[in-house]
């Protein structure tokens, strides 16, 4: 009778706990679907403001003063690079959506930075752009994500300092252009205004190259 | 379907996990199913009782201690009391003894150290059907033996243990053991109604005597002499009970090192007896003692050296990093990680480690609440479980570490009169 029992128990003891486990995968996999879907959404809504300020562009007879929502445009582009990446470590290796968002992410930072560099030479505004490289491998590059930190707290402190993130550890082809063109071959780099820096810079040294 | 099954988790810490979470709902079905015969066998026969008490270097407690003995609620003249005061103590402890003469107590002083040798001179003059061991720094309940001796009705049955708790847990180590002590309160209970209770606390545990007369007293060798004599039992095929409301209040060690060296002494002798009584480990030879108990009380262990050495090595990882980092920036910018803080919701992180992990909270705290309600002791605080968890895991790591390390390299140690050096290197450079 007690051995019936002990089975019994045994079983529904196994049961109860892959029960558990089971639910916490599945949990973990509707969790990480929705923050796909959230991305994906935050990158239609990107597009679209991304579009607009074309559309103002061009009403405007391609003067690119004046034009509503750029500032706040880039900081959006910056939370969604950050979003991004940490769903890129909560999902598993090389998934194709992570990717295609990363891909046409860097598109809108591009184009973002063509922009300002148009701003920055027709307007009386005066923005700091900087180009940021780097890797999320810390074989590849150790001081990233200090530099990261770095020029996240910047942007915080001086609001008109644009910041744009590539990652080479993607296959956007517009990456690879962008690595050509500046010749990046360390990283960290940060291209400030124009001239490229190699190595880590700490916040107050940027702070220096921006002002 | 689950695309990411086990990706970015430690594979180990799941499995540990989902044993630790099995075994748990296994003991809770079990404590549920058996609930209704919680309570204890009325005593019908009032037995003699012999208690003994050894002692060395106790005067602090054993005056207390006696008095309390001869407070027990059972039939004066079916209660005998010897206190074996030994190797030679340098304190009051035999005067003290002595005083109690005049009230029936037999006092008997022995030159040679060592518990067993004291428990084994006090038995081989007991006259009780009943022996009880008692430790000079134990307090029971008047109730107890009430409670306990209904047993000793089954034939079977050679050992009845109590419900052991920590007396009035004042430090930080103290409350600390009182959480675990009353754990083992209700896994002792868990293991009567498996028919694998495995270890008769020396503290306080009722054994019959034939079973001394037939297999023997105490090993005197062996450092966890109370440990030995609960599977020599097991394994000659007899029962061992437990009453989860009989109390017995134990004074725990103040400090974690005093505690260290209690600990020590408990998990050499477990690793010394385990591989003298290897019959029962992962053997159908027991029953469920020999196929899940005793497996899993080793595979605990073993998982938690694994877990800790992992937690150890990627926490050095960590400061290494944390150290390069800090070589490669040059400055360690505090500031600048306040704005780096990130509030948003998306960064919220569940995974099966965290919801496993929470469940085995529950489980552990349902175990707590029945241990105190069953039980009957109400003052533990319920704060010390958490600190319970966090705390004790490490300390507990650590310490087995040593254990294990003593095991392989340790030279002579001496435990309370008991000499030791039976360690590995020992036996190969005795070869030698």
């Amino acid at each position: 009778m007690g051995r019936r029992i002990n089975r019994t128990n045994l079983l529904a003891a196994f049961a109860i706990t892959s029960l558990i486990f089971f639910s916490g995968f599945y949990l973990n996999d509707v969790l990480t679907s929705s923050k796909l879907t959230e991305l994906q959404e935050f990158q239609d809504f990107l597009n679209v403001e991304s579009a607009s300020i074309e559309a103002q562009y061009d009403l405007a007879l391609q003067n690119p003063c004046n034009i509503a929502g750029i500032t706040e445009l880039n900081a959006e582009l910056n939370e969604f690079g950050d979003k991004l990446t940490y769903l890129e470590t909560i999902s598993p290796d090389n998934d194709i959506n992570v990717n295609n968002l990363y891909n046409y992410y860097t598109v809108l930072e591009v184009k973002h930075y063509l922009f300002m560099t148009e701003v920055n030479a027709k307007c009386s505004d005066d923005y700091s752009t900087i180009l940021y490289f780097y890797s999320n491998e810390p074989q590849i590059c150790e001081s990233c994500s200090l530099q990261g930190t770095a020029l996240t707290a910047l942007k915080h402190l001086h609001p008109n300092t644009m910041v744009y993130s590539f990652s080479m550890d993607s296959d956007s082809k517009v990456v690879g252009t962008l690595k050509q063109l500046y010749d990046v071959t360390i990283l960290p780099t940060v291209v400030v205004n124009g001239k490229k820096y190699e190595g880590y810079q700490t916040r107050k040294e940027l702070e220096n190259l921006v002002a | 379907m689950p695309s990411i099954f086990l990706s970015h988790q430690d594979p180990f810490l799941i499995l540990v996990l989902f044993f630790s979470i099995f075994m748990s709902c296994f003991f809770i079905l079990t404590f549920l199913k058996h609930k209704h015969r919680i309570g204890n066998p009325k005593v019908k026969k009032f037995r003699k009782v012999s208690i003994l008490i050894a002692a060395y270097n106790e005067e602090e407690g054993i005056a207390d201690t006696i008095r309390n003995a001869l407070a027990i609620d059972w039939p004066k003249n079916k209660l005998e009391i010897i206190v074996v005061e030994n190797n030679q103590s340098t304190d009051n402890t035999l005067k003290i003894a002595k005083s109690f003469e005049k009230r029936g107590v037999r006092v008997f002083s022995l030159k040679e150290g060592g518990k067993g040798n004291a428990l084994n001179y006090a038995l081989k003059r007991a006259t009780g059907e009943i022996i009880v061991t008692m430790d000079a720094d134990t307090y029971a309940r008047p109730d107890v033996l009430k409670k306990m001796l209904g047993y000793f009705d089954d034939p079977e049955v050679m050992a009845a243990s109590p419900a052991i708790v920590t007396l009035k847990p004042k430090t930080f180590a103290q409350k600390v053991q009182n959480v675990e002590y009353l754990f083992g309160v209700f896994l002792r209970k868990i293991f009567h109604f498996l028919g694998a209770v495995y270890v008769t606390p020396g503290a306080f545990t009722a054994y019959r005597k034939t079973f001394f007369d037939k297999h023997g007293g105490y090993d005197t060798t062996n450092i966890t002499e109370d440990f030995e004599m609960c599977l020599r039992i097991q394994s000659k095929g007899y029962k061992v009970t437990n009453s989860i409301n009989a109390l017995v209040f134990t004074i725990s060690p103040k400090t974690f090192r005093a505690l260290h060296k209690q600990r020590l002494r408990w998990f050499l002798g477990f690793i010394e007896t385990s591989l003298q009584y290897r019959q029962l480990f992962f053997t159908n030879q027991r029953g469920i003692l020999s196929s899940l108990i005793m497996p899993t009380a080793v595979i605990s262990i073993a998982f938690t050296l694994v877990l800790f050495s992992k937690a150890i090595y990627s926490f050095g990882m960590d400061i290494l990093n944390l150290v390069s980092k800090y070589n490669a920036a040059r400055s360690l910018d505090l500031t600048s990680w306040i704005y780096n803080i990130k509030l948003d919701l998306f960064y919220l992180r569940l995974d099966v480690v965290m919801l496993a992990t929470a469940f085995l909270i529950i489980l552990g705290l349902f175990m707590f609440l029945a241990a105190r309600r069953y039980s009957g002791d109400k003052d533990t605080f319920a704060i010390g479980y958490l600190i319970y968890i966090l705390f004790y895991i490490i300390i507990f790591s650590l310490w087995w570490m040593h254990a294990v390390y003593f095991k392989l390299f340790g030279r002579k140690l001496r435990f309370g009169g008991v000499e030791w050096n039976n360690s590995v290197l020992t036996k190969l450079t005795s070869r030698v």
